[in-house]
């Protein structure tokens, strides 16, 4: 293996020393806090270059061969094709724990004995230090495997496509909920079960000697036919997963609102702007003129949870999600430790700070907000940190770089922050007029430090006792509304008498062109995921609080039977299509077999792979006929041969 | 009867549409040095890499020592020797360090016998390998090759880009090298002038097939020339025996194969002829595989062709 090293000893040295160097830039840039411990303002370029770079490794490790035309005089050495992967593989890893140690490592010496900017705590923080640079080894794993494979370039292109958006969403819903803090364990177990599969999976390739004029043995279509078809599929399923998504969410947006207006509760559509309503009738058509939405009043009811979109990111390992404040030249966020950490933009700089001058820690994780100064200067506001419990408050002191203690007026103990509509605010506060001066041009929202005793707003950075009676916080629940059925397209919601009003109740289904066309993206979208999963969601799920990649809210708990079978029905048509090309160009039962059942399974999405793997050319069989006896032929006998 | 070192047994092989080799059957003996020779794209590297392994027959079998070539191990591998048509070596290595490399690689690799070689061939240690020039590397390649004392020598029109001069270095360093080992020696070449200096046996190779699988004393010995003035209306004897028939100069140019003292004996008669030679390597090459020339007559071996193709 040393010797194999003699000869990939310029791509070995040129990916740990270019890497090694990258990183080295980048941390002197942006500093050794964010580029590696990564906070909520996190630096992801750390997240999408190292996994690119190691992606690249993987194919060069590869290839490198190929790309210097040394390969067949490499291969027929006495040397075999496992101890040839084996070795690349080694030489792969020894430079992606380059990467691992070399950097992070100096860097970390380097802000442990030359600088003060961070208490390392080096054994409790290691696993974040090095968490982000996990991501490279699925995506090296998956540069090797496409490298590997023994296709045409676009079929390796295609396959690395494939593996990395499934990585990728792997990693998203495993372990990056988007805004939530991830879980260290479960970006590494997200990051090296892939890996863990695609090395073995690599090996296997180039153990194989596939070629383009002959059909795939069984044993291969089995081996690597399953996990593209399970690769699609779960890509197939996340993306149509987000189409889903995104069209009910339009849907929801392009339904009319349920409004209390003149006395009455009517519905509205929305105007050429988010901030115009019109009133409409029960087909949701407008049927009055344009209106500011300030005049309504809206009665909000809750259909059933949205998912966020998906989108790849790298995890946020050591904020907690909403445990951050901004402050003028950057934020303020605090660990699961009860640890403020303060992030300069403009260095980069990322400093512990605490309570009072020895930055002592806080009690335990507290959120941190942002609380708006209504005096004279605009745009102000004070970073606090309140714990409820034993009713403390803390203010951030810009001038000393810590927190201080912040005592209510009285001796009143912290209990909440809350905020009021400026339209709320102005009808309960006595005092308002005095106070709304600086208002009127900020946010539409104030906010207020409440006590046990009384409610407090910041101005110019001084306490202000004002009078928000305490029912405020009651009034501003929501008419009582009950939304009827548990579907994400079609529902009721039924908004009972009060105030004198009569009931009110509006069944929710598309209506209006632009609805329908939300709806039927949306259920398309349900046709083509894999029909093994909608039938098993169809049957036995019942859970309708969140999609996943293999749940389907839209066919779950026996919702829509007629979609269902739509999209089984669909699959077998697919299945029965490719069936027949598979049987035109000659391709054996074993393989017909295989397809059929991996769409039928899969989806109608998966009928693009045996177009893609099972080409004209693998099942081609020319008329072999006994070849003519040369011309001229000498009979040696052994004497003459010897002589 | 020993045990053949090559042998290729109705091997087909096709890359999508194209038909490469049409049922190929040949062996090799130990110790004999064996020529491969076609035009381009007759199929001559394809028949190496599949000896090689580097491609698999998709009909029929070869075998090289006695091991199916779709899978050989690294034992086998060890037994021979390759020297491709480019002469590739790791471009960062200098002529020390590719045989370093060589003999780690290679168990039964002779590091002494390489470096005097390439000593002897004026190459040092110290050269790197993107500074040698194409006759150097050729040498490089051959020596790298030969040193771990193959039984079996692959050469993939190893004087491919070589001028006369290096050719015929090429050559005599191969000649040097290999002599008493009782190695045998497959290789390509479009240099029939150094096949000849050489190869004691020649295969042909034309669109897939064999047309000559012989020793070259065979040839020179079964095949003859000569030219043919007929008398007035008479026409060349139409008989399996002659291969060629070209117009000259209100005569005949006649190939004979395996004639008989009864067909020179209609020839004299019905004419005057010349003395039969036995032709050139070359002019037998071009007879056989050669494309067909305004005035030469070409039925016989145009038959031949048909036939062959007709069978397949």
């Amino acid at each position: 293996m040393k010797s194999l090293w003699l000869k990939d000893r310029p791509w070995i040295l040129t990916f740990a020393i270019v890497g090694a160097i990258g990183l080295a830039v980048a941390a002197s840039q942006v500093g050794f806090m964010r580029l590696f411990v990564v906070g909520p303002n996190r630096l992801e370029i750390l997240f999408y270059g190292a996994g690119s770079a190691a992606l690249l490794l993987g194919a060069v490790a590869v290839l490198w061969d190929d790309i210097l035309g040394t390969r067949e005089f490499l291969m027929q050495r006495p040397i075999s094709r496992e101890a040839l992967i084996r070795s690349r593989m080694l030489a792969c890893f020894a430079v992606l724990a380059s990467w691992m140690i070399t950097v992070p490592l100096a860097s970390w010496l380097h802000a442990a004995f030359w600088s003060d900017i961070y208490d390392l705590r080096f054994w409790a923080g290691l696993p974040e230090i090095l968490s982000t640079l996990q991501i490279v080894w699925p995506m090296c794993a998956i540069g090797f495997l496409a490298a590997s494979v023994p296709s045409p370039w676009w079929m390796r292109l295609v396959l690395a496509a494939l593996l990395t958006a499934t990585v990728g969403v792997a990693i998203d819903l495993g372990t990056a909920k988007s805004g939530a803090e991830a879980s260290v364990a479960g970006f590494a177990l997200a990051c090296w079960l892939p890996a863990l599969v695609l090395f073995p999976w690599a090996i296997g390739c180039n153990a194989q000697h596939v070629d383009p004029d002959r059909p795939w043995s069984h044993r291969t279509r089995w081996m690597a036919g399953v996990v593209f078809v399970v690769s699609l599929a779960y890509t197939a399923g996340g993306l149509a997963r987000e189409v889903q998504k995104h069209s009910i969410s339009s849907l929801r947006w392009e339904y009319p609102r349920i409004v209390k207006i003149d006395n009455a509760i009517r519905l509205a559509v929305r105007g050429e702007d988010w901030t115009k309503l019109v009133i409409a009738d029960e087909n949701h058509v407008p049927v009055g003129s344009v209106r500011s939405m300030a005049q309504f009043e809206r009665i909000e009811y809750r259909a059933n949870a949205m998912d966020e979109l998906f989108q790849i990111e790298a995890p946020r390992f050591s904020g907690l999600g909403g445990y951050e404040a901004r402050m003028r030249g950057g934020r303020i966020w605090m660990g699961r430790d009860g640890r403020a950490w303060l992030h300069q933009r403009e260095t980069g700089d990322v400093r512990l700070t605490g309570v009072g001058a020895e930055l002592a820690a806080f009690p335990r994780a507290l959120r941190l907000q942002n609380v708006d100064d209504v005096g004279e200067e605009l745009n102000r506001s004070v970073i606090v940190v309140g714990d409820s419990e034993s009713g403390k408050l803390w203010r951030y002191d810009d001038d000393l770089g810590y927190f201080v203690v912040w005592p209510l007026p009285d001796g009143d103990r912290f209990e909440e922050v809350y905020h009021l509509r400026l339209l709320e605010w102005r009808n309960a506060v006595a005092e308002a007029p005095a106070l709304l001066s600086q208002l009127l041009t900020r946010d539409e929202y104030v906010s207020h430090l409440r006590g046990v005793t009384g409610s407090y707003l910041v101005k110019d950075g001084v306490l202000v006792a004002v009078d928000v009676p305490r029912k405020r916080n009651q009034q501003r629940v929501r008419t009582e509304t009950v939304t009827l059925g548990d579907d994400p397209l079609v529902y009721s919601v039924e908004v009972p008498a009060h105030d004198g009003l009569p009931s009110f109740r509006h069944d929710f289904e598309p209506r209006t062109s632009a609805e329908f066309g939300y709806a039927s993206t949306a259920m398309a979208m349900a046709a083509i995921r894999p029909p093994l999963t909608q039938v098993a969601n169809h049957l036995f799920t019942d859970d309708h609080s969140e999609a996943s990649i293999w749940q389907d809210r839209i066919v779950c708990g026996g919702k829509r039977t007629w979609l269902l079978l739509s999209g089984i029905a669909l699959s077998v048509g697919c299945a029965l299509l490719i069936r027949r090309r598979l049987r035109r160009i000659g391709a054996d039962a074993s393989a017909c077999n295989f397809w059929v059942v991996a769409i039928v399974v899969g989806g109608p999405v998966i009928a693009v792979l045996p177009l893609l793997l099972e080409s004209v050319r693998n099942h081609a069989r020319p008329v072999v006929a006994a070849p003519p006896p040369p011309r001229i032929v000498s009979v040696l006998k052994r004497e003459e041969i010897l002589a | 009867m020993t045990a053949p070192v090559v042998c290729f047994d109705a091997v087909h092989r096709w890359f999508g549409a194209q038909h490469v080799l049409r049922g190929l059957s040949f062996r090799i003996e130990p110790g004999q040095v064996y020529a491969l020779l076609g035009r381009n794209g007759a199929g001559k590297t394809t028949a190496l890499r599949i000896l090689l392994g580097f491609l698999q027959p998709l009909a029929g079998k070869a075998t090289v020592l006695g091991q199916d070539c779709t899978d050989l191990q690294p034992e086998q591998r060890g037994r021979i020797g390759y020297v491709g048509e480019e002469h590739k070596l790791y471009p960062t290595m200098t002529v020390a360090t590719a045989i370093a490399f060589e003999a780690a690689t290679r168990p039964s690799f002779r590091s002494d016998f390489a470096l005097a070689a390439a000593k002897q061939c004026g190459l040092r240690s110290s050269q790197r390998v993107p500074f040698l020039s194409r006759g150097q590397r050729a040498q490089l390649s051959l020596i790298l090759a030969v040193a771990s004392a193959p039984e079996l020598l692959i050469c993939d029109d190893p004087a491919l880009g070589l001028d006369v001069v290096m050719r015929r270095e090429f050559l005599d360093v191969m000649i040097d090298l290999l002599s008493d080992t009782g190695c045998s020696v497959l290789f390509s070449s479009h240099f029939l002038t150094d096949v000849e200096r050489v190869a004691d046996h020649i295969g042909i190779l034309h669109e897939g097939s064999l047309l000559v699988d012989a020793t070259l004393d065979d040839l020179k010995r079964r095949v003859r020339r000569c030219i043919w003035q007929p008398n007035e209306g008479k026409q060349p004897p139409a008989s399996e025996h002659v291969l060629r028939v070209g117009a000259r100069r209100g005569g005949f140019e006649l190939t004979l194969l395996d004639a008989p003292e009864a067909l020179f004996q209609e020839l004299t008669d019905s004419g005057e002829l010349s003395t039969p030679t036995a032709p050139s390597l070359e002019d037998l090459f071009l007879d056989l595989t050669g494309p067909a020339q305004p005035g030469i007559l070409r039925e016989p071996i145009e038959n031949f062709l048909r036939a062959a193709g007709e069978s397949r």
